[in-house]
């Protein structure tokens, strides 16, 4: 069999083979969005960007489950949800899968076939040419914005891929039988995947993403309740926090965009800073006050804060002495 | 003192935190100095006493600190690194240490001790009069407010203070908050630091169970007051600060003992130990450091849920040896009740408990300062010091030439020995501590202080540190200039002298040769003979007190900055180059693990009771699990060190944090006796860091 294998198609690879380590505290999955959509560095809790474009949501709960072992106890599980999360179906392709192949066992990997499996690990092998960093997708580093047209072009290409992968004229209209299928599936997989991390000790919460202002026409009120609100109620019974920035102004702006539907390295730094403040209040710390009343009681005390020697009774102490002149000289 | 504490101090309670403890009369950072806290008013008002004693052999004594010889921190007297005696306040509460301490009064016939008594009784009756103010302001605080949450919690800390104002505690609550206050209360009466925060697991267990058969608590509302008090401690420090800016270097003392044996040689590790340790991970706390004795009982479960911080980056565990130290201080004159109670001061100090003050940090003696003092010619130095030191120059023998270093030695060894006994004799009149003492066993009977020698115990310890420059350097000489003659002595001497330079060659021979670490039979006795030389002159002084010195084998930051003024050695080193932590071997070797691990358990580690310290730091790379704790219970029932100071990292993470520190603040790493965030270590820190071994 030949192959096409290029290093493009294992830039989310390595991020799971090399960066991996225990104690991660947050993670998130997902596809595209997903992975354009977080960035934990500089964060209070320890992240990992577990997405992978493209990914389904059958794969996110096996990279899930393989890579549970590293999340510590309580770790948050977002799940990322884009507009059409809930009548995604997992990949036919079986190229698509050959980016898991070092990464899951075969029997969690579709369409495996040990041939595929040796053909990659050669050509990994030619990768490596000792470098201690392995490449990852140049797009992560683009931190500039995309001009007007280019995002109005991106947002008509997603809008006509959409409608071509799921047979559709109009998002308005019925879902077919295949996507109503495709609905009840999918709900019943998030359903099971939530289900799984309460299972498991882990936070799981939901996380609407924030699109381009180039949907306006296509991401309704109508649309949202079809796509999201119903699939919402069908899997998860309301008991799962929904972090939401479907429509949040803070990404109103085109800055936070690489293009209509990702976000670029300042729009993934923002939405991670919010998911962190929204999860604080949707999972309350129970410490969180004892730890605020202690901190800012000691920063008062802090050596920072007070001249030493430090003794509030000295006077106190001085005068006893003078007073009493059989404990002198000191 | 402790009058006009009682009297005049405003107790500080908390809205979130269920204990009582804070008296606005100790700053945040740390414990154990005499500027920090209204206690140390004494002893920096009476501190010159020592100068006074003799002033020559005070500023020989400090000089020798100021070039790196040994440690002067006290200067002769550890008023820091204490533990204080919880297992009798929880045995027989304030009012029963003050029973203990008339009946002794009654029965002493000492007119002179009298003071002692008045001055211990005023101490305990002013700690009462503390404590009955915090239930006072919990009651006022209790009847302003309408809401019922608030109102149990102000009650609870008033009943609770009212119970351990006499009695000792009879729940779990008031067990833990006996050792959250006497620990803060033993701080601020006598100025002297506390680091040890108790053996809650060991101690406390007895009341726990009670308290569930009784339907008093259930196993969550334990685990919440144990995160809870352990959350306390870390919220003193900002640990996110450059290191170099926090005081003390993030060092705040504050440890926290777990697992270990009992008298019997069981095991004592219970569900508060794992509590403990779960609770420590989850929070994501360094504070309050975590010591856990281990030993060949130690059950598997437990080993593992030390291991996984490890695995994620969180070094911030200290493991401590039962079956090196228990039979340590068993050899040297502990009860096999005090000596399965010890536990481990502020980094790494071994204290029996209840009992004693070892002294633990307070005159680090370098070794390999005294063999860069006997290589390099400096009388100028000498002078300043104090010390007459034999020339090695014309050894005709290795004989001599190991002679002439171990009389060296001992000349500084018996310098600062007999300084610190004469000099230190003075510590009952700088800082007497009554209180302290009166807790304390035996003190009460005595009807002496602990500083007069009224403990049970009073060793003072005496670390060494250079350990492997010592060994290796002999070991050098001995293998170049006398067994394959490869250079003469004169040549080896010239060389060291001149930092090798123009010598590389000759450095490479050195380097190529056995040393310790690398399992070298030879070596190895060496080692053994040296050690045991040294413990036995250390041993024959007596300290300020009138007890033993005891020797140990650690030392504290000093690895780095001890090692800019060393100059270069006949191991190899270099000029400044750093020293290697306790029996670790040196950094120019790149040993197995397995020989380190031999080389360590065949030393003489029962004749150290202060403590034997090995570093390892262990690539993450594939480390699962189960390696690791193979690798812990394999250092355990070896018995390769008293003390494990672990890491477990990745070149790769250490150079990724270097240049994202911003995605590496979860990397804590383990330094000298605590731990710190790696991205908050200045320069010199991280290239120590990374310069150990990693195996």
């Amino acid at each position: 069999m030949k192959m096409n294998l290029a290093e493009w198609m294992f830039f989310d690879t390595w991020k799971f083979l090399n960066l991996m380590q225990n104690g991660i505290q947050i993670c998130n999955l997902g596809s595209s969005p997903g992975k354009f959509g977080f960035d934990y560095a500089g964060q209070k809790l320890h992240g990992a960007n577990l997405a992978s474009s493209p990914q389904s949501l059958a794969m996110d709960f096996k990279i899930l489950r393989r890579y549970r072992e590293f999340l510590s106890e309580n770790a948050f599980v977002l799940i990322p949800l884009c507009p059409f999360s809930c009548i995604r179906t997992p990949y036919r392709e079986p190229s698509h899968y050959w980016k898991y192949y070092p990464v899951l066992p075969p029997q969690e990997i579709p369409f495996y076939s040990e041939e595929t499996h040796r053909e990659i690990c050669r050509f990994l092998s030619s990768l490596d040419d000792g470098h201690t960093e392995y490449p990852s997708d140049p797009l992560l580093a683009f931190d500039g914005t995309p001009g007007e047209n280019e995002m109005k072009q991106s947002a008509q290409q997603l809008i006509s891929g959409w409608k071509r992968e799921f047979s559709m004229q109009d998002f308005s209209e019925k879902f077919s039988e295949d996507n109503l299928s495709a609905f009840r599936e999918t709900a019943k997989l998030l359903h099971s995947l939530l289900d799984y991390c309460r299972n498991e000790h882990l936070r799981p919460a939901l996380v609407l993403m924030p699109a381009s202002h180039y949907f306006q026409d296509v991401f309704t009120p109508e649309f949202r309740r079809k796509y999201i609100d119903h699939f919402l109620e069908e899997a998860c019974s309301g008991n799962t926090p929904v972090l939401d920035y479907w429509d949040h102004p803070d990404f109103h702006s085109d800055d936070c965009f690489l293009n209509a539907l990702m976000l670029n390295k300042k729009g993934r730094k923002l939405l991670t800073e919010h998911v962190l403040a929204d999860l604080a209040v949707k999972y309350p710390d129970p410490y969180h006050a004892q730890q605020e009343e202690l901190r800012t009681y000691y920063k008062t005390i802090s050596v920072r804060n007070t001249p030493l020697p430090f003794n509030p009774l000295k006077k106190q102490m001085t005068d006893f002495i003078e007073k009493n002149p059989a404990l002198s000289p000191m | 003192m402790y009058e006009i504490i009682a009297e005049n101090f405003t107790p500080v309670l908390f809205r979130n935190d269920p204990f009582f403890w804070e008296t606005g009369l100790k700053t945040a950072e740390y414990n154990g100095r005499r500027e920090l806290s209204a206690g140390g008013f004494l002893m920096l008002n009476r501190e010159h006493l020592y100068r006074e004693k003799h002033p020559e052999s005070f500023l020989e004594y400090i000089m020798a600190d100021r070039h790196a010889l040994h440690l002067a921190y006290g200067p002769f007297c550890d008023y820091d690194h204490h533990c204080f005696p919880f297992s009798n306040l929880l045995k027989l509460g304030l009012s029963g240490i003050l029973a203990r301490l008339r009946e002794g009064r009654r029965k002493n016939t000492c007119p002179d001790r009298d003071d002692f008594y008045t001055a211990a009784e005023k101490g305990l009756n002013s700690v009462q009069k503390i404590i009955l103010k915090f239930a006072q302001a919990a009651e006022q605080r209790k009847n302003a407010t309408e809401d019922p949450a608030d109102r149990t919690h102000w009650e609870r800390i008033e009943q609770t203070a009212l119970k351990l104002s006499q009695d000792p505690p009879g729940t779990f609550f008031e067990g833990l908050a006996s050792l959250r206050f006497f620990y803060e209360i033993g701080n601020i009466m006598d100025g002297i630091g506390m680091s040890v925060l108790g053996s809650p697991d060991r101690q406390l267990i007895r009341l726990y169970r009670a308290d569930l058969q009784a339907g008093r608590l259930t196993r969550e509302e334990a685990y919440d007051l144990i995160c809870r008090f352990m959350l306390q401690v870390d919220c003193k420090l900002d640990s996110s600060r450059p290191l170099d800016k926090q005081y003390n270097a993030g060092e705040q003392g504050d440890t926290l003992i777990l697992g270990g044996l009992d008298e019997a040689g069981n095991p004592v590790d219970n569900e508060l130990t794992e509590m403990f340790l779960r609770a420590h991970e989850e929070l994501q706390l360094i504070y309050p450091k975590i010591q856990f004795r281990t030993s060949r009982r130690t059950p598997a479960e437990l080993f593992h849920l030390v291991a996984r911080p490890y695995l994620a980056g969180r070094n911030v565990i200290g493991l401590l040896n039962d079956e090196v130290l228990i039979p340590a201080l068993l050899k040297n004159g502990k009860t096999p009740h005090d000596a399965s109670g010890y536990v481990a001061g502020g980094c790494w100090e071994v204290i029996a408990e209840g009992t004693e003050h070892s002294e633990g940090a307070n005159c680090y003696f370098s070794l390999g300062r005294a063999m860069d003092l006997t290589i390099h010619h400096d009388p100028e130095l000498l002078k300043e010091l104090g010390l007459d030191f034999k020339q090695p120059d014309s050894a005709s023998s290795f004989q001599e030439f190991l002679d002439c270093c171990m009389d060296n030695v001992k000349t500084a060894l018996k310098k600062m020995l007999e300084t610190i006994a004469e000099c230190g004799s003075v510590w009952p009149e700088v800082n007497p501590c009554p209180f302290f003492s009166a807790c304390l066993d035996t003190c009460a009977e005595t009807g002496l202080d602990y500083t007069q020698g009224g403990a049970k115990y009073s060793p003072h310890s005496v670390p060494l540190t250079g350990f492997a420059i010592w060994i290796d350097s002999l070991e050098s000489v001995r293998k170049i200039c006398f067994e394959n003659r490869e250079a003469s002595l004169q040549e080896m001497l010239t060389a060291v002298r001149n930092n090798w330079k123009g010598f590389e060659q000759l450095r490479k021979k050195v380097l190529s040769l056995p040393h310790w670490g690398g399992g070298n039979p030879a070596v190895r006795e060496l080692a053994g003979e040296i050690l045991r030389e040294l413990h036995q002159f250390i041993t024959s002084f007596r300290n300020e007190r009138g007890g033993p010195f005891q020797c140990g084998l650690y030392s504290y930051s000093d690895i780095v900055f001890w090692a800019k003024q060393t100059r270069a050695t006949p191991d190899g080193r270099k000029d400044g180059d750093f020293l290697a932590q306790g029996i670790t071997p040196s950094r120019m070797h790149h040993d197995s693990i397995t020989s380190v691990l031999k080389d360590a358990a065949s030393l003489p580690l029962e004749d150290f009771p202060a403590n034997s310290v090995l570093n390892l730091n262990l690539s993450r790379n594939g480390l699962t699990e189960d390696a690791l704790v193979a690798l812990l219970r394999c250092w355990t029932e070896i018995k390769a060190s008293g003390m494990l100071q672990l890491n477990c990292i990745s070149r790769e993470e250490l150079e990724d944090a270097d240049r994202n520190p911003g995605s590496h603040e979860g990397l804590i790493v383990r330094l000298y006796g605590y731990s710190a965030r790696y991205v908050t270590l200045d320069a010199d820190r991280r290239r120590e860091f990374k310069e150990r071994n990693l195996f």
